[in-house]
């Protein structure tokens, strides 16, 4: 059984077309495959935040000869990343691995977020250096690198944040374009609350089903370590498990990806656990959100930088939140859609589930020329 | 006091591999690797030098790029044959795993092919070689020879006579004026029993060198700077305190390449490795027995504390100390009495230098 619909659509300036594909086991969860939205201009906008492929280089100890993707030299690019070289005390930032027999590139992406706030709901992006629910694994691919450039890590409030995200990649030797996948997370700004008892219920159109919930482990599975390093005090503290057992019924759409929260009876979602293991009291939640909001507004004043890993502002542990990918092999059993959501409070104070969503967008940077114009 | 104590360093205990205390004595100096053949170092002549029951030279120093390699002998003259080897290796690289080669911005890569050869492969031999490195923990550009290596290319030959070839890689980054690096490389061997002597203050020389136990006191478990338990390495979760302080030092170094390792022993002068939480000792088969049970506990299972723990041992490379005299604070989880001797185990590490290896072709 194969159903196969296509809908052509606008997403700014560029057309996307969704297919939505089947599993191809008789009874296995269907999953529609969503095609990648093809990048114009090797520039991606969305809301206040870009990311465009600012360069392709080939590196040798000597010297690095850059090009833009389109194939035109990037020279600016080049001296940048040798003065960066020249400057650095140690070879951290500027040695890189590469591969004997194939074609070895450096490929620079700038991206620009929009600046820190902490009402934002933050878009995150990231390059795709794997192929999973795509193809086999190829030889030939980008992956994670050395940044050879300084980094710009700090959150300043008021400035967009800037920085580049530096691959590697190894290419057969007549291979002269190669695309590089780029994905946006996004969470939906509002936030829904989930009655946490046995049964189906809905989230952005794909169906859910909670059957089962323990404190030990179900199915016999292992049992998460139960206890955690504290952040500040060096001593382990107590954790209680709870373990809650979900089934996919019905995807929709495999880019909507569910984070629950455990929650209490009011539906709000439990922050943090104090240094006994005990769920943080909505005293120290609510001293903790001040002292961040304090902070902010300090470095808003002062221009300086943001430090909120300090004792006062993070709870000793975090309340671990369950993420669902309906389309993530790891994260799901693919033929029954089962999955098995694992939280580090007791299972008696989940009262209610509180769920926040996260949209992915996958793109794609088709061409990008892995020589420069005028060589072979 | 009639020398001033120039340097004072806590050794930071950690547990390495087999469950033993190490103290690691970390001192900022200037390091040997790059420095010309110093005193008590063996220099190598016509690049080959027999070392225990092998026969060491280098077959050659490689520039690699992504599709061939460029080799030289150590004296710059070009070495075809190797370039031709390595680079067949390079440009098949992909058909089956894949290897990596790594390019420093503005600094030299090169590698190096060690030949060693062994004449008849089932004559024992104690001891083993490495190549030798003077530069830990010194932060910045760590130029030189470096004993793990990335890039790895290996080769062997077996003769009907019982000897055996073998080709194996050194990497190392340079600065990209730097013509020519020597190699050092170290054979370590123990070659006797340990030597026994009373776990007292007083001075004692091993090999040339003067050391002397200032003070062995109960651990005060006020102090600060001091590991409260062992850290967790593997699955096994330790908690000891330190039971036994010792201010140990370095009075003169005149051997620089004969450590020892110091060890709790009984009166008896047999080493303790092993105590429980009363301070009895606890054999290396009681030990085992436990860990190899506790290892054998099914997935899931809670994970029950060591009833027992390594008391820790103590390990002294005189090439960590260039300002001696030293002061040193040794800890040892075993309590102060049960310290009546000290097991104090040699080491000799013998330096051959490879000197002026060009790091480019003439």
């Amino acid at each position: 059984m194969k159903k196969k619909l296509l809908v052509v659509g606008l997403f700014g300036a560029c057309p996307i077309g969704l297919v939505v594909g089947a599993w191809h086991q008789e009874g296995a969860l269907q999953i529609p495959i969503v095609p990648d939205i093809p990048v114009k201009d090797f520039r991606i906008l969305l809301e206040a935040n870009s990311v465009e492929v600012e360069g392709v280089c080939k590196l040798t100890e000597t010297e690095a000869v850059c090009w833009k993707p389109n194939g035109q030299l990037n020279r600016a690019l080049a001296e940048e990343i040798m003065q960066n070289a020249k400057e650095s005390k140690d070879t951290s930032n500027s040695s890189f691995q590469l591969r004997l027999g194939m074609k070895n590139r450096l490929l620079v992406l700038k991206r620009v977020g929009e600046p820190y706030s902490p009402l934002m709901t933050p878009i995150m992006g990231s390059a795709l250096t794997n192929n999973y629910g795509r193809s086999s694994d190829s030889d030939e691919k980008w992956q994670s690198s050395q940044n050879p450039f300084k980094t710009v890590g700090s959150v300043r409030p008021n400035l967009p944040r800037i920085d580049r995200e530096v691959l590697v990649g190894s290419f057969k030797r007549d291979t002269k374009h190669f695309p590089l996948r780029y994905q946006y997370t996004q969470y939906l700004k509002k936030r829904t609350v989930v009655p946490f008892t046995k049964g189906p219920f809905t989230i952005e159109g794909n169906t859910y089903e909670i059957l089962d919930s323990s404190d030990k482990p179900l199915n016999g599975g292992t049992s998460s370590s139960l206890t955690a390093w504290g952040n500040f005090s060096q001593k382990q503290i107590p954790i209680s498990r709870a373990y809650v057992s979900i089934k996919i019924l019905h995807v929709e759409d495999p880019n909507m990806i569910v984070n629950f929260t455990p929650a209490d009876s009011s539906g709000m979602p439990y922050s943090g656990l104090n240094e006994k293991g005990e769920i943080q009291s909505n005293e120290d939640r609510d001293k903790q959100a001040k002292a961040i909001m304090e902070r902010l507004e300090a470095a808003k004043k002062s221009g300086s930088q943001v430090n909120f890993y300090n004792r006062g502002v993070i709870p000793e542990v975090h309340i671990e939140t369950a993420q669902l990918d309906a389309s993530s092999p790891y994260n799901v059993d693919r033929i029954s859609g089962k999955t098995t959501l694992t939280f580090n409070v007791p299972l008696a104070a989940i009262k209610n589930l509180s769920v926040m969503v996260s949209k992915r967008t996958t793109y794609v940077f088709e061409g990008i020329a892995l020589d420069p114009k005028g060589t072979r | 006091m009639s020398h001033l104590v120039r340097t004072r360093v806590f050794n930071v205990i950690g547990l390495i591999g087999s469950g033993c205390l190490v103290g690691f004595v970390v001192q900022k100096k200037n390091n040997v690797d790059g420095l010309p053949p110093q005193l008590g170092e063996h220099v190598v002549n016509n690049n080959k030098v027999e070392v225990g029951s092998n026969t060491l030279e280098i077959e050659g120093v490689c520039k690699l790029s992504e599709d061939s390699a460029r080799c030289w002998k150590p004296d710059g003259s070009p070495h075809k044959s190797l370039s031709e080897r390595i680079t067949t290796a390079v440009q098949h690289s992909r058909e089956g795993s894949p290897r990596y080669f790594n390019v420093a911005l503005l600094k030299k890569r090169r590698i190096l092919i060690l030949k060693q050869s062994i004449r008849d492969s089932n004559r024992s031999s104690y001891g083993y070689g490495q190549i030798f490195q003077d530069r830990l923990n010194s932060s910045g550009f760590n130029e030189g020879w470096q004993s793990y290596s990335n890039t790895n290319f290996s080769a062997s030959e077996q003769g009907f006579d019982g000897s055996s070839t073998n080709w194996s890689t050194i990497e190392g980054t340079f600065s990209s004026t730097r013509t020519e690096y020597p190699l050092r490389y170290a054979y370590l061997n123990s070659p006797g029993k340990p030597i026994t002597r009373p776990f007292e203050p007083g001075k004692f020389e091993v090999d040339g060198n003067v050391y002397e136990i200032v003070s062995k006191n109960d651990h005060l478990k006020s102090a600060k700077n001091i590991p409260r338990q062992y850290p967790t390495y593997g699955a096994i979760d330790y908690e000891a305190e330190p039971r036994t302080e010792v201010i140990f030092r370095v009075v003169t170094v005149s051997n620089p390449h004969s450590s020892i390792r110091i060890q709790p022993a009984d009166s008896q002068g047999k080493a303790i490795l092993y105590s429980d939480d009363n301070d009895v000792d606890v054999s290396s088969e009681q030990y085992d027995k436990w860990t190899s049970a506790y290892f054998s506990l099914p997935q899931g299972t809670p994970k029950p504390k060591c009833p027992y723990h390594p008391v820790g041992s103590f390990y002294f490379d005189p090439k960590d100390y260039p300002s001696a005299p030293a002061d040193q604070t040794m800890y040892f989880f075993l309590g102060k009495d049960k310290c009546v001797n000290m097991s104090i185990q040699v080491t000799k590490r013998d330096i051959y230098v490879f000197h002026k290896v060009k790091l480019d072709p003439k």
